[in-house]
C-alpha cells in the first residue's frame, strides 16, 4: 500500500509549493490515474512517489511518503527505484540505455546492474519479452523501433526488475491510438494478473475510463476531487479546473440539460457508456409514445 | 516531436559483421595482439620491420578475417595524406642529413630523410592496420564488456557505448533542427559569415535539448539500477578458452622479451 500523510512540497528556488497538503491511500494492485492541467502537480506527485523527491530532487518537503511501511526519505534511492517502485517516462527515448544494441539486451539492462545470475536474468527477459509481445523484435536496435514499440521496450526494461509499484508519466503521449492501447493493454495485464499498483497520469479521459480503477484531479498542487474515472471524469468541476471533459461527456449533458437523460444515471465518460444511456432513454421515449 | 522522426539506420562504430574464425576470438585476445603488433612495430631499432609486420602479419590477419580488402582500403586512406607531405618534408629538411640524391636549387633530397619518412610510414601503417582491423572484426558492445569483466570502469564504458550510440541520433537532430531553420528562412548556404550565424542557431537549440535529456536519462539510469551498490552482471556471455589465456600470455610476454632485447641492443 502506498500513503501520502499530508505532504507539502516546494521545489528548490520556488516560491510556492508544487504540491500542498496531499493525503492520499493507493491499495494493493489498483490503477490510479491522475489528471490535471500543466503545472499543476502530476509530474511532482509521480516523482514523490519513486523517492526522485527527496532523493534527488531536493527542496522542502513536509509530511510522508510511505510504501509497504517504509518512508521513502528515509530509504536509499537504490532500494527504492527500482526494486520496489518502477518509473517509465513521457519520453522512451530518454528512458534506453543507450548502452545496448539490441531489445533483448535493453531489457536485461536493468537486471545486469542489479547482478542477477545469467540463467535467471535470461529466463525474466524472455517472460516479459513475451508478456509485453516483443519476442519479434528481440533482435532489433531499440532505436529502429516505432513509438509504441520503444515505449513497450521501455515499460518492459522496468517491468522486468519486478517493481512493486509502476509510475507512469504520461507513458502514451507521443503514441497514435494504436501504440496507446498496446500500453493500456500491457498496463491492465500487470495490474490485474502481475498484482501491480500502478499510478498514472494520462490526459486521454477515453482510455482512463476505460481501464483505470479510480481517478484523482490536481489542481494547483491540491487534490481536487478523487473517485471511480466515470465520476470524476464527468464532474462540472473538471471544466472549472481547466481539463476538457470528452465528446461523449459533453453530448450527455446538453442532452441532460435539455431532460433527455435518464435521472438516475451518471454522465458518460466513454462511447460504451454513452451508448447504454442513449439507448434507455430512447426506450422511454418509445415507452412514452 | 515523434520519436520515429529521427532515428537512422545505425552503424555500430567501424563493426563489419563476418562470419570469420578471427569474428568469433575473445575480444581481449585481439586488443592483446594489436598491442604486441603496434609496439613492437614502433620500438623496433631495425627500419624494415613496421612494413614487414604490416605486409605479412596484418594483411594476411585482415585476409583471414575476410576484412582484406576493407582494411587495405581504410589503410590507404590514412596513410596517403602522409606518403607525400612526410616523404618531401623529411627528404629535403631532415636535419643533419649529409647524403644528398639530387638537387634542385637550394633544395637537396637527402637519403636519411627519405629512411626516416619510410620509418615513419611503416609505424603510421602498422597502427592504423591493427587499430583498423581490431575494430573491423571486434563488435564494441563486447570489446566493452570484456574489459569490463577486467576492472574497467563501468560507468566509463557506458560513456563509450552511448557515444557510440547517440552521436548518429545527436547529427539526426542537427540535421533536422538545420532543415526547421532553413524552412523558416534562415541561410545556411551562402557566405562564410551568413554560415557562421546560422550555426549560432543551430547550436543553441541543439545544446538546450541535449542538457534537457540529460537531467531526464539522469532520473531514467537511476530507475534502471545504474547505480545499485552491487557487482554487475552480462546478459551476454563472451567465449574464451584456454588457449586463447595462453596465447594471450604468449604474446605479453613476448613483447616483454622484444622490449628487453631492444633496450639491451642500444
Amino acid at each position: 500500500m502506498i500513503q501520502l500523510d499530508r505532504v507539502t512540497y516546494t521545489y528548490p528556488h520556488a516560491k510556492l509549493p508544487s504540491l500542498y497538503d496531499i493525503s492520499l491511500k493507493i491499495s494493493e494492485s489498483s490503477f490510479l490515474a491522475v489528471v490535471g492541467p500543466n503545472g499543476s502537480g502530476k509530474s511532482t506527485l509521480c516523482a514523490l512517489v519513486a523517492g526522485f523527491i527527496p532523493h534527488h530532487f531536493h527542496g522542502t518537503l513536509q509530511g510522508q511518503v510511505i510504501i509497504d511501511g517504509r518512508d521513502t526519505a528515509a530509504t536509499p534511492l537504490s532500494k527504492l527505484v527500482t526494486p520496489q517502485v518502477g518509473f517509465v517516462f513521457q519520453n522512451p527515448f530518454n528512458q534506453l540505455s543507450g548502452a545496448k544494441l539490441t531489445v533483448r539486451e535493453e531489457i536485461a539492462f536493468g537486471l545486469e546492474n542489479l547482478g542477477v545470475p545469467r540463467s535467471e536474468m535470461s529466463q525474466r527477459v524472455d517472460r516479459v519479452l513475451e508478456l509485453f509481445g516483443l519476442t519479434e523484435l528481440v533482435h532489433r536496435s531499440p532505436y529502429e523501433l516505432s513509438g509504441g514499440e520503444m515505449q513497450r521496450v521501455a515499460l518492459a526494461s522496468v517491468f522486468v526488475m519486478e517493481p512493486r509499484v509502476l509510475v507512469l508519466d504520461e507513458p502514451t503521449a507521443q503514441l497514435d491510438p494504436w501504440g496507446t492501447r498496446q500500453v493500456f493493454e500491457a498496463i491492465r495485464t500487470l495490474v490485474q494478473n502481475k498484482r501491480v499498483t500502478v499510478i498514472m497520469i494520462e490526459d486521454k479521459s477515453e482510455w482512463i475510463a476505460a481501464f483505470a480503477d479510480r481517478l484523482i484531479a490536481l489542481h494547483e498542487g491540491r487534490l481536487v476531487l478523487d473517485g471511480s474515472p466515470r465520476t470524476v471524469l464527468t464532474s462540472s468541476h473538471l471544466d472549472e479546473i481547466g481539463v476538457g471533459v470528452s465528446r461523449y461527456t459533453q453530448a450527455a449533458r446538453s442532452t441532460q440539460s435539455a431532460g433527455g437523460w435518464p435521472r438516475d444515471l451518471e454522465l458518460p465518460a466513454t462511447l460504451d457508456q454513452a451508448v447504454a444511456g442513449f439507448k434507455r432513454a430512447r426506450k422511454f421515449y418509445e415507452h412514452l409514445g | 516531436m515523434p520519436v520515429t522522426l529521427f532515428a537512422p539506420k545505425l552503424s555500430y562504430a567501424f563493426f563489419l559483421p563476418r562470419t570469420s574464425p578471427l569474428h568469433k576470438f575473445h575480444p581481449l585476445t585481439k586488443l592483446v595482439a594489436a598491442l604486441c603488433i603496434v609496439l613492437i612495430g614502433f620500438l623496433a631499432s631495425w627500419p624494415h620491420l613496421p612494413l614487414l609486420l604490416f605486409v605479412f602479419l596484418i594483411l594476411p590477419l585482415a585476409a583471414w578475417g575476410q576484412l582484406f580488402r576493407d582494411v587495405g582500403r581504410a589503410t590507404l586512406t590514412v596513410i596517403l595524406p602522409f606518403v607525400l607531405s612526410i616523404s618531401l618534408v623529411q627528404g629535403f629538411f631532415y636535419p643533419g642529413a649529409t647524403h644528398v640524391i639530387f638537387s634542385i636549387g637550394p633544395f637537396a633530397l637527402k637519403e636519411e630523410g627519405l629512411l626516416f619518412a619510410y620509418r615513419t610510414l611503416g609505424k603510421i601503417s602498422v597502427l592504423a592496420g591493427a587499430g583498423l582491423l581490431l575494430m573491423f572484426s571486434t563488435h564494441p558492445a563486447d570489446l566493452m564488456l570484456a574489459l569490463v569483466q577486467r576492472g574497467f570502469p563501468n560507468a566509463l564504458a557506458y560513456i563509450v557505448m552511448t557515444a557510440i550510440q547517440l552521436l548518429p541520433h545527436m547529427q539526426a537532430k542537427a540535421t533536422a533542427i538545420a532543415n526547421a531553420q532553413r524552412a523558416r528562412g534562415l541561410e545556411t548556404d551562402a557566405n562564410f559569415w551568413r554560415r557562421s550565424r546560422a550555426l549560432l542557431a543551430l547550436v543553441g537549440p541543439l545544446v538546450f535539448s541535449a542538457l534537457i535529456d540529460v537531467n531526464e536519462r539522469a532520473l531514467a539510469l537511476e530507475a534502471r539500477a545504474f547505480s545499485a551498490p552491487c557487482s554487475k552482471t552480462s546478459l551476454k556471455e563472451l567465449h574464451d578458452s584456454r588457449g586463447q589465456v595462453l596465447a594471450r600470455w604468449a604474446m605479453l610476454i613476448l613483447l616483454m622479451v622484444f622490449i628487453a632485447w631492444q633496450i639491451w641492443e642500444l
